[in-house]
């Protein structure tokens, strides 16, 4: 056995490139597996964790002033394990341009929702003069323990001193009023004792720790029962906190994009891994037969063979496993952690991985086993010599009148294929997946700048649009719209009721607009009906409505429900909703509805505030939110093309080699006969370009396919039409035929250097 | 008879490390045009390195090597490709034919050098295959898978023909055939014919007998009147 490991390492050595490739393809499978599912695996576990950790309170009752008896009723249902009361109000504090700071005083020590303390005396509710401030906040001010804070709130003002720095698991993502980007050093949150609170002490939140998850109708009817007499009471679970819900759609997002990429990459490693691993027996073929002939029995053959595949495929997967998690999802912490706010952003792995990792040994240990044991069942004295050459014949192409036409190169290339269709199907397949992962990155990125231009130049053709304050005057609405040239509207968050199929969705109200242009589903301007109700095809499939139905809705906050009859349909990519002019509106709405504009829009550039307003977006802040929301997807597409790139130089590099070692002594033949490099060259990048025309042409329909299962995920609020620019496919295609023709380029010495003399000594 | 081959001086050195292996140790000989030769010699001699460099497979150490008045040890690779594909037709021990390709199409790949015309059946008559031509290697015998290696070494109409041990793999009676054709190509297309092997049976048959030892020339001998293959007592 001593001189059969001697062998293996010798092996190794004569056949690194090989060898080599069956570990990179180990390693690249379960790495871009575990790295690419690694960015949503990990913020998944961290945040999972966090929330256990802080006992991130399973739902909060918003109310007025929770009295003593009322928490005591609240924490002897059944469901619930605990209840804190405290107050939480709008404060601002005392810097420059007023930042808004949400102040939580707290009724003594608490155990739902504790904050992660980041540095500082943790909690102490007998600490009167003691404040705990959140660390982005902190951070982006500059304050640290020791120092002073002044919050104004109705009037009073709270002075304190820092005690600590914190992250709470209910402030994963927030951000100041009317704007789509977090900036921290407007917004922020914070921690008092009720014992230090200066003002009227007024309890107006219940957390809520339960036994298990909480049906949510159910629970809120139970505590609409036992509180009684707060007719203002809300009940709201824990995934309807603002930032566990974002940070949730977000994974989700994510998810999506990623979607099968990491599975394809697997799948096209483990089939160049299975390819190689077989060739490569075969190739040792009358080594095992003369093996086997000195007298070594099957079993130690057998295994010095599987500790090939075991040692090579093992090694590459468990590096893929480390490195994968600890590189790839490193990428997007830095955009993730300008929206978000985790205690720490790190890797993690899930039971998948390993599962992967494992799949790639007991794959590759499985197929060297198949491959030793056909030849070990041969007798010795036909496996010490090699394989007879299977017998090809002529099919129907060759009898065709075309084939007298064609050259050498093509009879030949055609036949190579013909007599190795599992390297040949092998290599579309790999040029295949290759052509999909980098078809379907650039199509989800074209997508998604689709769908920006679609609703951001097409539909809104506004500058500015400001939300106006629900208290607004006439004569302040009147100055604002003669001030900025604007348009009316209203906007409202509605639910929609079909056939026991509920929805929430937005409700627009308008006249006419020039700002504001709804389109078909091609894209087209289309008039709404004035008399009508027109609504959004993506709502009306989710909902399964069409033009003629009678559609249940009415405004989120108002308890009257309203039919009125679907006339006409619109597409948007975002909001899916209802459309209706205000006459409509007030006639279906009878006395429960009147129109009231609360939305204006306008051509200009508005950069000053107006009475009556409480807030303005631009065109430009959407923008740059809109880019900075999709930095992860667009990060993501470079990351799935990167390594769409390294497979396909591995792939095909992988299967070209075994080709070319298999015809070495082809091309010797051939070069001795007269030919010169170039032609040799071109014999080989005939193949190559073949098989890249097959997996380019059969990956176009499959990346539709692909895209389509993607964008069909994205959920209910979003129609995402698939669409790729003929610029990107056309980079596509020059990706796939120049890697093919880089790869072939990585042969050219190899053909320069085949050995006339060495190739033709015997037939070994 | 004008001299078509020329050996100067020729030594073919092969270096590995430290160690210096003299394959060819400053051979000279010349051949003439239509001969036909067959060079002995024990396993090792420096037979095959012999032929390797004449047909432009390998490059000497240093010496010249003059075919047709041009030294081909000065060739650049380009040069060399042309050489072989313009005057040397080669026939080997395991025939090296392309697996992929019929007979037909075997020797037809020939235009693809030459950018002669060939005509495949006619070839393949010539060496007695009729109606072989859409056969493929794997398909047929030994011997008749060398000579359609024949047939596709003399299709570009070579000025020489290499053979290196043509009938190793071969059982003696289908070796006499192969000899025999390639005898009276020789003598019927003035094609030179250079066969190198161990078997001396085959030294009466040969217009020039070269014998090589240790990668220096033992002894040249001169038949007036070589034997016919086919009368050689096997």
């Amino acid at each position: 056995m001593k001189k059969l490991v001697k062998k293996m390492f010798r092996d190794l050595s004569d056949h690194k490139i090989q060898f080599l490739s069956i570990f990179i393809m180990a390693f690249i499978g379960v790495f871009a597996y575990t790295g690419i599912s690694g960015e949503v695996v990990g913020i998944t576990d961290v945040s999972t964790h966090y929330y256990e950790d802080t006992n991130l309170a399973d739902g909060w009752i918003y109310g007025e002033d929770f009295d003593k008896n009322t928490l005591k009723d609240i924490q002897e249902m059944e469901e619930v394990q605990n209840a804190h009361r405290e107050m939480v109000v709008d404060t601002v504090a005392n810097y420059s341009s007023d930042p808004d700071i949400t102040l939580h005083v707290l009724e003594g020590k608490q155990d739902i929702s504790k904050f992660h303390l980041f540095k500082g005396k943790d909690f102490n509710p007998n600490d009167e003069e003691g404040i705990w401030i959140d660390k982005r906040f902190s951070d982006n001010r500059n304050l640290d323990i020791g120092d002073k804070i002044s919050l104004k709130y109705n009037g009073t003002t709270i002075s304190k001193t820092i005690r600590g720095i914190m992250y709470s698991p209910e402030y994963v993502y927030y951000m100041q009023e009317g704007s789509m980007l977090p900036d921290f050093s407007q917004v922020g949150f914070a921690y008092i004792s009720s014992e230090g609170a200066n003002f009227d002490l007024k309890y107006n939140r219940i957390t809520i720790d339960s036994y298990e998850e909480l049906d949510n109708k159910e629970f809120s009817e139970e505590v609409n029962d036992v509180l009684g007499q707060y007719s203002y009471a809300q009940f709201v679970p824990r995934e309807d906190n603002v930032g566990v819900s974002t940070l949730q759609d977000e994974i989700d997002q994510h998810h999506m994009f990623t979607g099968i990429f990491p599975i394809i990459f697997v799948l096209v490693a483990l089939l160049t891994l299975l390819t190689t691993m077989s060739r490569l027996i075969s190739s040792q073929r009358t080594q095992i037969g003369t093996l086997k002939a000195m007298g070594f029995d099957n079993k130690s053959i057998i295994y010095h063979y599987l500790s090939y595949g075991f040692v090579l495929s093992m090694a590459g997967s468990i590096l893929g496993l480390i490195i994968g998690p600890m590189t790839i999802p490193y990428l997007f912490y830095p955009s993730m952690s300008a929206m978000y706010s985790l205690p720490h952003w790190g890797p993690a792995w899930d039971v998948s991985f390993f599962v992967v990792a494992a799949l790639m040994v007991i794959f590759s240990v499985a197929v060297t086993y198949i491959s030793i044991k056909s030849i070990n069942d041969e007798n010795p004295a036909d496996a010490v010599r090699p394989k007879a050459p299977k017998i090809v014949t002529s099919g129907f192409i060759e009898r065709t009148r075309l084939w007298n036409r064609l050259g050498f190169n093509a009879r030949w290339n055609y036949r190579d294929a013909k007599r190795n269709k599992v390297r040949a199907i092998m290599s579309i397949f790999g040029v295949f997946a290759c052509a999909l992962l980098i078809m379907s990155a650039f199509g989800m990125y074209d997508s998604m700048n689709d769908v920006k231009d679609w609703q951001y130049n097409q539909i809104y053709k506004y500058e500015s649009k400001l939300y106006l304050d629900e208290n607004i005057t006439d004569s302040q609405l009147s100055a604002i719209l003669d001030d900025t040239n604007g348009e009316e509207m209203m906007e409202q968050g509605i639910e929609v009721k079909y056939k026991g199929k509920k929805q929430t969705a937005l409700m627009t109200v308008y006249n006419e607009s020039e700002l504001f242009n709804p389109t078909d589903i091609d894209r087209n301007y289309i008039d709404i009906d004035p008399n009508g109700v027109a609504i959004s095809d993506r709502l009306a499939e989710v909902m399964g409505l069409h033009i003629g139905d009678k559609v249940r809705w009415h405004i989120v906050g108002n308890p009257q429900w309203i039919d009125s009859e679907i006339t006409q349909t619109y597409a948007t990519p975002f909001g899916q909703g209802i459309i209706m002019s205000p006459k409509v509106y007030e006639k279906y709405g009878d006395d429960d509805y009147n129109y009231s504009t609360n939305v204006i829009l306008t051509d200009k550039k508005i950069d000053k505030n107006y009475t009556g307003v409480t807030s303005i977006s631009t065109s430009e802040d959407i923008s740059s939110g809109w880019n900075e929301m999709t930095e992860a997807m667009d990060l993501m597409v470079y990351v799935l093309i990167t390594f769409a790139i390294v497979l396909a130089v591995v792939v095909l590099y992988n299967l070209g080699l075994l080709s070319f070692t298999e015809i070495q002594r082809e091309l010797a033949t051939l070069k001795v006969l007269g030919f010169d490099s170039k032609s040799l060259r071109r014999l080989l990048l005939t193949q190559n370009l073949w098989f890249s025309t097959i997996g380019f042409i059969l990956a176009i329909p499959a990346s539709y396919v692909m895209m389509e299962l993607m964008m069909g995920s994205t959920g209910a609020d979003y129609y995402f039409p698939i669409h790729i620019y003929p610029a990107n496919l056309l980079i596509s295609l020059i990706m796939t035929f120049g890697l093919s023709i880089l790869v072939n380029l990585m042969f050219s010495r190899k053909i320069k250097r085949v050995n006339m003399v060495e190739s033709l000594k015997s037939n070994e | 008879m004008t001299t078509m081959i020329e050996f100067e001086n020729v030594s073919r050195i092969y270096k590995s490390g430290e160690n210096e292996l003299k394959a060819l140790d400053n051979l000279s000989l010349k051949i003439d045009k239509g001969e036909f030769v067959v060079i002995l010699g024990p396993s090792g001699a420096g037979k095959s390195t012999f032929l390797n460099l004449l047909g432009g497979l390998d490059t000497a150490t240093s010496g010249k090597i003059i075919v047709n008045g041009q030294n081909i040890v000065d060739y650049d690779d380009k040069q060399l490709t042309e050489f072989r594909a313009k005057e040397v037709g080669f026939i080997f021990q395991f025939y090296n034919l392309i697996p992929n390709l019929t007979a037909k199409e075997n020797i037809e790949l020939m235009e693809d050098i030459t950018g002669l015309k060939i005509d495949g059946d006619k070839i393949l008559e010539s060496v007695g295959l009729t109606g072989h031509g859409s056969q493929f290697p794997s398909q047929l015998s030994g011997g008749e898978q060398q000579r359609v290696s024949i047939a596709r070494a003399v299709a570009k109409q070579p000025a020489m023909l290499l053979c290196d041990e043509p009938t190793g793999a071969l059982d003696s009676n289908t070796g006499v055939l192969i000899l025999s054709l390639l005898q009276s190509m020789c003598h019927e297309q003035n094609t030179t014919v250079v066969i190198v092997t161990h078997n001396a049976k085959l030294a009466d048959a040969a217009d020039k007998l070269i014998r090589i030892k240790n990668g220096q020339i033992e002894d040249i001998e001169i038949h007036e009147n070589p034997l016919d293959v086919n009368e050689i007592e096997w």
